[in-house]
Parts: structure tokens; C-alpha cells; sequence
């Protein structure tokens, strides 16, 4: 309620609350400090974002994409391997509406090893940096790992690069993995119909 | 010595589990099994809560070898006691020990005596022993239930125990709760928390263990009384006896057929032929018991509470043989409301035709309806067939059998919309949303080919932290049910639907088999054979509004009619940015040559869904779940009574259609009425559907309702056509004949 009412004088109830001992008083306050995108609340969002409560790190995850700040990137690139699936979801979010800051880390991302995180990386850069992204596609949709060929032919359509429709056609119908077939052509279809 | 330090390595080593096919449909997804989880924290504490329930909601993953387990473990449980003492301990209830009595309750005063000599002198003297004891255990039993309550005040006594005349029936304020939601309370909410308060405040430990004692006494006494009336050449006919004891009214009747009326005895014993009874018997508070040996009989209780409803007591009713026709109110057939009910019948084709909350509800304690052999019927309106509310464990186990289960209305008039209403019936464990955690309900038919109907909320359903879950053995079935059911959790729940073996039909609506819904977890399981699916959104292995789904089918050909584009069904899952939480839908077919009716479910594939929903159809890899109850419990088959008159031939159909409908015929005069008519089918059958939609209604109990399903297949035209061509009320007058047609064996099939 104190963050929906968007005054500055409920920030200071809101920041003791990141510390309460019940874990939905201190999700709710991260959730209400991100909506009144109080910058300040940075290094106690950064650190309940570590919390042992799954829902608190999801909702801080949530809060730190609201403020928009880069200097969040780091935090967020390291939540995208956390072992609840909710945080890895919104810190992917997040990292989107920080936008074009994040892009580098999550091409570190994309270039190591780890074949789930490079799969949700290329997802996310294609929804920050669209334009710039063919080539990793590309590289991508023949990787060895069924997953990241699935996740490329998704970036291809998030990002909507028109030159990818024929080869994810042709992919559709070539690839080992029903499941890579399937995006495959769903990604085609909806790139054929760009104009 | 390298090659010992490799050994050693590798002995000592994590041993890293073989990713199965759950793990690689969940990594399409980027999942693992460790998200497969929901936030226990969310839930409100109440003095009610299981932690059973709690661990399946934290891994829902969990609950078809949970499910698996307790249905083994009831299945084989072989006294009473021990079911009841299975039961505590899934709602989590220690039995407290046996308190030491106040020294004047044993003493036995001079009216006691007087009892004793009466009793003595008016039944033979094996009879009179067992009714002895038996009162005897009442009145111990009594004791110990009262002291359940002793930490009440009178105030809260009151809220628990003062009757109240609603619509010129007296009812317990529990009751009204929960069959008519406090009509009449003017302020809803103070009188739930006062009801709660004060229910928080009885020790059920102490319920329950006089009911466990209670239920060793009536067996006991069943036991000895079916051996001695077996030795008897002949048994005195009408009431032997009908006096008040310290324990209530007993009444024992002979071997004749009576009608029994008037006031509701506590403890009633029949020691045989085809009885009917008005009297709302085996019910009540306190201990309650009867014991019915033998015949055709007929239970038309004219009040609430019956056959075998412990109402802040014990009640244990036990229908020993014959084909049965129980046509009950409400709260009757295995209900515990603050204790235990418990209703068994051994032997026999039964209909099972009742109200609301009937045959295994368990509130404030454990409901159970047992019936061992013989096709049979259940009806009920709302609120039963396994059934549970808060701290409640609900049951019904049907040990063998062609049987169908049928709820929700009947006759029109009662319904919460115009399309349908709520059954809450078939496996159905429910909280009482703001105020209490549910308990955990379960079906467990263990044999033969079995319908179930249900519209809303029906076929293991959870809601509100609790656990509900169906069971099937071995037998082709098939499941009807409208929204929310067929292992479907909503709000907080978790439940399932496991099918064990044969080849079944699914027919769901919107949520059903096996969807999750609003912090909730749905499980279903079919362990093999070919089956069919039919549903609509929200459904086969689906997760919305932050729920989890999973569909697993193992072995078998299938056909899935489902899985419309965009909608959430076959692994439908969805992220629920505004909680921050997602829906994981799962769905994997094992085995087998699959249809599918839309794109992109194929056989031998892998499809995503938008977010968070993953289906995998393979005929490579082992089935997840595989793990099956043995019930390995042999069921004793009463001895075969010798017929003790001639029967005289039956000549033409329309003498064997008399010889049915009259209610006093004798079986083997039954059987061989039956078997004219099997032979003279075609002119018996137009006979036999007249008498099915006789007006009134209970005229079609005599005949139709018995004998049309014994003569198998060849009656399902003219059912058929009573389907297309009759109304509402002909068509559900129709079904429970059509589930319990005789039908080709699975092996046949």
C-alpha cells in the first residue's frame, strides 16, 4: 500500500521494512521501494536479492528492475542461474528494462558454457539489442545443444530479423528435436508476416 | 593399487542420478525437479493444518507414491482399529492412552443390574453376553469422549453441542455449518470464529481412540454373533428385545423381516432377514453401533445422522449380507463430525442413495464407508463419496466390483448455477477459505470396471491446504466430470487422480485432470492401458494463475481430444508477472502409438508451450511414476445360507417382474426370477425400462435398479435410447445402470 501511494515520506518505513523478519513484509517493501523507484534502496535491494526466501529475491529482482540502474547488471546476470525458476524468470525481465548496459555481461553470458544460461541469455539480448544480433543468432540455431537452438530461434523472432525466416524454415523441418522444429516454425511464420 | 584408488573414487564419490524423462521434458523449459515447488510460507496458520499437506504442496511430485502408499496401507489394514489408528495418524492426531476412569463409573448400580437380568432373560445366551459387553464398552467409551471436551468452557459447549431449530429440524450448529452455510446466523463471521475457537479446544486424540476401542468392541461382538447365528437351526422371529440401559435404547430383532419405527435405538443388532427400517439408526451422538447379520434390507432413516454417523461420538453400522437399499438424508454412511462414523457392508449389490455429506466425510475427524463385494450405486447430492473439511479424513473404499459413483443433483431445483453444482464428491478435501486448512479425502475403489460422475468439484480435488485424491485399481473406467476435477488443485491445494490399471475414458471440463490452479498442485496418473482424453482449457497436465499441472499416462495407445491451440492444456504453463510466479504445466506420455488432435502434440515428440509448458510423448525411456499399491487382503466371503423352502417355478416374465418388485421375496426366489428373465430377454426388456422410469421415483428401486445391470450388454440399446430420448430425470435414472452393466473382463477387452 506505501508503495502504491507513491509518497516520498513512506520510503523510510518501506527501507526499514527490507529487514523485517517475516519474508512477505520484506518482499512487499522491495516491491513498493522499485515502485517508487528509489534509487537509493540500490544496496539493500542488491542485498535481498541473496535472501533465503525464494519469493523476497524474485520481488527484489522485480524492484531492481524497475530503478533501471546498471550498476544492478551484475547482480541480475548472476540471479539469471538461481535455483528457483520465478527469480531466473524476472532477473531476465529485469535486465530487459535496464536495457542496452546489460548487453555486454550478457554476452559474457552467451559466449561461456553453461548451454541453460546461454539459452536464456540470447533471449534476453534479443529483446535489449535487436539489431546486433544476427550473427549470434546464426551461430546459435546450429549450436549442438537442442535448448540453444530453441532459444536462438526465439531470439530470432523477439528481436525480428527477417533475414532468419528461411533458414528457421528450413530448420523446421530438418532439425533432430521435434521441440526445435516446433519454435523453429513458429518463429518463421511470425517473421513472414513482418512487413 | 590405482585401480583400488579408482574403486575407492567411485565408491565415495556423488552419485549423480540418470537424468530421466521428467528431467528432460523440465529442461526444455530450463527447469529442474527442485522447481517444481510451492511456497508453504504463503499459508495462513491455523490450529488445523497438516503438515502432510504442507510436504506435498512444498513437492507435489511427491504425491502419486504418497497417494500409492496410504492407499496400500488402508487397503490392507484388517480391523477397524486399525484403520482408525491409520487414519490419526494422517491427521496427525496422537491416540491418547487409556485414562483411568473415575472409580463410580465402573460400579454397577442396582438399575444397572436390573438391565443385566432383563437382557439375560430375553435373548439366548450367547446374544445376551455380546449385548452385555457391548453396553458396557458404551458406557466406557462415553466417558472417554466426554473428557475430549473438558478443556471447553460452557460458553463453547454451547457453540458445539446446543441444538437449534432450523426449518423444524433440530441441528447441531457444525452441521448447519457445513450443509447450509449458517442460514439464518445474522453475523456469519462471529459465528465461525467461535466455532473454530472452540473446535481448536477438543482433543480429538481422545475421540478418536474411544472410537478405536468402540469399533474393537462392535467387530468383535459382529464376529461372534455371525458364528453363533451360523450354528442356529432357527432364530425367534420380532423384537427380542427393546430396553433402555445405561448406554441408550438397544433393540435386538429375529430372523423375520420387520419394520423397525420409532425412537432411534443406540445400539441395535438383527439377527437376520430382509428388515426395513424408518428409524434414523446408527447415528447419533455418542456411541452408536448396529450390527445387521443378515438379509435383503432396506434403510429409509426419516431423520438426519444415520448409519453409522459419529456425531462428537463413535458410530459403527455393519450390513453383514444381502443386496442392500440405503436411501438416507444428510449425514449418513460413514461420517465422523467430531469423532468417527464409520458404515461397512459386506456382502451384496447395493444402492447407495443419499443427500448431502454422506459416505466417507470426515470434519474434526474420520468418515469411512466400506463396502466389500457386489456391484453397487452411490448417489449423493453434494458433499460426499469421500469427502473431508477441516482436520477431516475422508473415506471410501470399494474392495471389488462393477460399481458407479454418480453426484451432484438429481431431480433439478439444487444447484449453485443453472448449468451445474458443486459435488465436492469422489476424493474431495476441502478448507474453509479464511478461517481453517482442509483435511485429506480419498476414494479407493480397489476392482472392477467403475463410472464416475460428477459435475463441478469431483474425482480428487484439493482446496484450501488440503489433500484429496482417487484411487483406481484394476478395471476399464470411465470418468465424467465438469470443472475442477479429476486431479485438479485450486486455491492453496493439492490433490490427484490415479488409475492403476485398464482402459479408461477421461471426459473433463475446464481444470480437470491433472491442472493446478492459484498456488495449487493437480497430479494425475494413468499407470497403463489405452485411454481416451477429453477436456478443455486448463487442463491435462496444465498450470494457471500460479498453479502446477501434471498429466503422466504410461503405456498404451491414447487419444487426446485437447490441447486447442492457445489454450492451456497437454503441458499448458503460464508467468504470472503481477504475483511474480510462474505456472509449470507437464505433461508425458509413455509408450505406445498416441493421437492427438492438434498441433504441436504429436507422437514421439517434444513440444513448449508459451512459457513454462512442456509436453513429451516418447516411446523410449521409463515411465516416472511406477510404483503401485498391493493390496494383498483376502476378503472373507460369507458362508452360502442353504435355501430352507422350495421354490416354486416361475412360469412366464410378467410373474418374475412380480416375484422382483416385491420387496419381501427371498434371494434365491430373486435368482431364479433373474433367470427367467435372461432368458425371455427381449420380452423382459421394455418391462424392465418401464419399471426403471416408474413414477414415483423409489418405485424403480424394487427391480429395474438390481437386475437390469445383470443382464449385461445386451441392455445397453434401451438404455441408449432412454439416453436420447428421455429427460433430465430419465437419463439419471438410466446411469447408474448403464456404469454397472456386466461387462467382458480386462483381459478380454
Amino acid at each position: 500500500m506505501l508503495g502504491k501511494t507513491e509518497s516520498p515520506q513512506s520510503i523510510g518505513t518501506l527501507t526499514a521494512g527490507l529487514a523485517d523478519e517475516n519474508y512477505r513484509v520484506r518482499g512487499t517493501a522491495a516491491l513498493g521501494l522499485g515502485r517508487l523507484e528509489h534509487k537509493e534502496a540500490l544496496p539493500e535491494l542488491l542485498k535481498l536479492l541473496e535472501d533465503p526466501n525464494h519469493t523476497c529475491r524474485t520481488w527484489a529482482a522485480m524492484a531492481l528492475g524497475r530503478l533501471k540502474d546498471d550498476k544492478a547488471t551484475d547482480a541480475l546476470i548472476g540471479a539469471l542461474g538461481d535455483s528457483h525458476y520465478a527469480v531466473r524468470t524476472v532477473a531476465a525481465d529485469a535486465l530487459i528494462q535496464i536495457g542496452t548496459p546489460t548487453v555486454k555481461s550478457l554476452k559474457a553470458v552467451w559466449n561461456g558454457d553453461n548451454s541453460v544460461l546461454r539459452s536464456r541469455a540470447i533471449e534476453t539480448l534479443a529483446r535489449v539489442a535487436k539489431s546486433d544480433l544476427r550473427k549470434e543468432i546464426e551461430k546459435g540455431l546450429t549450436d549442438t545443444e537442442a535448448l540453444v537452438r530453441a532459444s536462438a530461434c526465439r531470439a530470432a523472432q523477439f528481436a525480428g530479423i527477417k533475414e532468419l525466416a528461411q533458414p528457421l524454415r528450413k530448420l523446421s523441418q530438418s532439425d533432430g528435436d521435434s521441440n526445435v522444429r516446433q519454435v523453429a516454425a513458429e518463429a518463421a511464420q511470425v517473421l513472414s508476416k513482418l512487413k | 593399487m590405482p585401480l583400488i584408488l579408482s574403486f575407492l573414487l567411485c565408491s565415495t564419490g556423488p552419485v549423480i542420478a540418470e537424468p530421466d524423462l521428467l528431467d528432460r521434458a523440465l529442461r526444455a523449459i530450463k527447469m529442474t525437479r527442485a522447481d517444481v515447488t510451492l511456497d508453504k510460507n504463503y499459508r495462513r496458520r491455523d490450529a488445523f493444518a497438516l503438515k502432510g499437506v504442507d510436504e506435498m504442496l512444498t513437492a507435489p511430485l511427491k504425491l502419486p507414491d504418497y497417494a500409492q502408499q496410504m492407499g496400500e496401507e488402508l487397503g490392507n489394514a484388517t480391523t477397524l482399529r486399525e484403520l482408525i489408528e491409520l487414519g490419526a495418524s494422517r491427521l496427525e492426531v496422537a491416540l491418547d492412552t487409556i485414562p483411568s476412569l473415575p472409580k463410580d463409573e465402573r460400579k454397577h448400580s442396582w438399575r444397572e443390574s436390573r438391565w443385566r437380568k432383563k437382557v439375560n432373560r430375553a435373548l439366548p445366551q450367547a446374544v445376551a453376553v455380546e449385548v452385555i459387553k457391548l453396553v458396557d464398552a458404551a458406557i466406557y467409551c462415553n466417558v472417554v469422549i466426554d473428557t475430549a471436551y473438558v478443556q471447553l468452557s460452557k460458553q463453547e459447549r454451547a457453540v458445539l453441542f446446543e441444538q437449534k431449530d432450523v426449518e423444524h429440524r433440530k441441528e447441531y450448529p457444525l452441521h448447519e455449518y457445513f450443509v447450509r452455510h449458517h442460514r439464518g446466523v445474522e453475523n456469519v463471521e462471529k459465528a465461525n470464529h467461535a466455532l473454530f475457537k472452540a473446535s481448536a479446544k477438543v482433543k480429538l486424540g481422545k475421540l478418536l481412540l474411544a472410537a478405536a476401542v468402540w469399533s474393537e468392541h462392535v467387530e468383535n461382538a459382529k464376529e461372534n454373533l455371525k458364528n453363533w447365528a451360523a450354528e442356529q437351526k432357527g432364530i425367534d422371529d420380532g423384537i427380542l428385545l427393546e430396553l433402555r440401559t445405561p448406554a441408550g435404547l438397544v433393540m435386538v430383532t429375529g430372523d423375520d423381516s420387520s419394520i423397525i419405527r420409532g425412537p432411534r435405538p443406540q445400539l441395535l443388532i438383527d439377527l437376520g432377514g430382509d428388515d426395513t427400517y424408518f428409524t434414523a439408526i446408527g447415528g447419533g451422538k455418542g456411541c452408536t453401533a448396529v450390527i445387521e447379520l443378515a438379509g435383503d434390507d432396506t434403510y429409509i432413516p426419516d431423520a438426519d445422522r444415520a448409519l453409522g454417523a459419529g456425531i462428537h461420538g463413535a458410530s459403527i453400522f455393519i450390513d453383514c449380507e444381502g443386496d442392500d437399499r440405503y436411501n438416507t438424508r444428510d449425514v449418513a454412511l460413514g461420517v465422523g463430525l467430531f469423532g468417527v462414523g464409520i458404515a461397512i457392508d459386506e456382502a451384496g449389490r447395493d444402492d447407495y442413495n443419499a443427500q448431502e455429506i454422506a459416505s466417507g466425510v470426515g470434519v474434526m475427524g474420520i468418515g469411512i464407508q466400506i463396502d466389500l463385494e457386489g456391484h453397487d450405486s452411490y448417489f449423493v447430492r453434494r458433499m460426499g463419496q469421500a469427502a473431508s473439511v477441516t482436520r477431516g479424513l475422508g473415506l471410501l473404499i470399494d474392495r471389488a466390483g462393477n460399481d458407479s459413483y454418480f453426484a451432484g443433483r438429481r431431480y433439478g431445483g439444487w444447484s449453485t448455477s443453472r448449468e451445474f453444482s458443486a459435488s465436492a464428491a469422489q476424493g474431495f478435501a476441502g478448507g474453509v477459505r479464511e478461517y481453517t486448512s482442509g483435511g485429506i479425502a480419498l476414494l479407493l475403489d480397489l476392482q472392477g470396471h467403475d463410472s464416475y460422475y460428477g459435475e463441478a468439484i469431483a474425482q480428487g480435488v484439493g482446496y484450501w491446504f488440503a489433500l484429496g485424491m482417487l484411487i483406481d485399481g484394476n478395471g476399464n473406467d470411465n470418468y465424467q466430470a465438469l470443472h475442477y476435477s479429476q486431479g485438479s488443485g485450486f486455491h492453496f491445494a493439492v490433490a490427484g487422480l490415479f488409475d492403476n490399471a485398464g482402459n479408461d475414458t477421461y471426459l473433463g471440463g475446464v481444470t480437470c485432470q491433472g491442472s493446478g490452479y492459484d498456488y495449487s498442485a493437480g497430479v494425475m496418473v494413468d499407470y497403463s492401458g489405452n485411454d481416451l482424453y477429453k477436456s478443455s482449457h486448463l487442463s491435462s497436465g496444465s498450470g494457471g494463475v500460479t498453479g502446477m499441472g501434471f498429466l503422466f499416462d504410461n503405456g498404451g495407445n491414447d487419444v487426446y481430444l485437447t490441447g486447442r491451440p492457445r489454450s492451456h492444456s497437454l503441458g499448458g504453463g503460464q508467468f504470472v508477472k503481477r504475483r511474480g510466479f510462474g505456472c509449470i504445466g507437464g505433461f508425458i506420455d509413455t509408450g505406445g502409438k498416441d493421437y492427438y488432435l492438434y498441433e504441436p502434440c504429436k507422437d514421439n515428440s517434444l513440444w513448449t508451450r508459451a512459457q513454462d509448458g512442456v509436453g513429451l510423448d516418447t516411446e523410449k525411456g521409463k515411465a516416472i511414476y511406477a510404483k503401485r499399491m498391493k493390496v494383498t487382503r483376502k476378503v472373507d466371503k460369507p458362508a452360502q445360507q442353504k435355501s430352507q423352502h422350495a421354490v416354486a417355478p416361475l412360469s412366464n416374465v410378467e410373474e418374475a417382474m412380480k416375484k422382483l418388485s416385491n420387496w419381501r421375496t427371498k434371494k434365491d426366489e430373486k435368482e431364479q426370477a433373474v433367470a427367467v428373465l435372461k432368458k425371455n430377454l427381449k420380452e423382459a426388456e421394455p418391462l424392465l425400462i418401464d419399471h426403471l422410469l416408474a413414477e414415483p421415483f423409489y418405485m424403480s428401486f424394487g427391480a429395474a435398479y438390481s437386475v437390469i445391470p445383470q443382464m449385461g450388454a445386451e441392455m445397453a440399446p434401451a438404455l441408449v435410447k432412454v439416453f436420447e430420448t428421455g429427460d433430465a430425470e430419465d437419463r439419471v435414472r438410466a446411469f447408474p445402470c448403464w456404469g454397472r452393466l456386466s461387462r467382458p473382463s480386462p483381459s478380454e477387452h
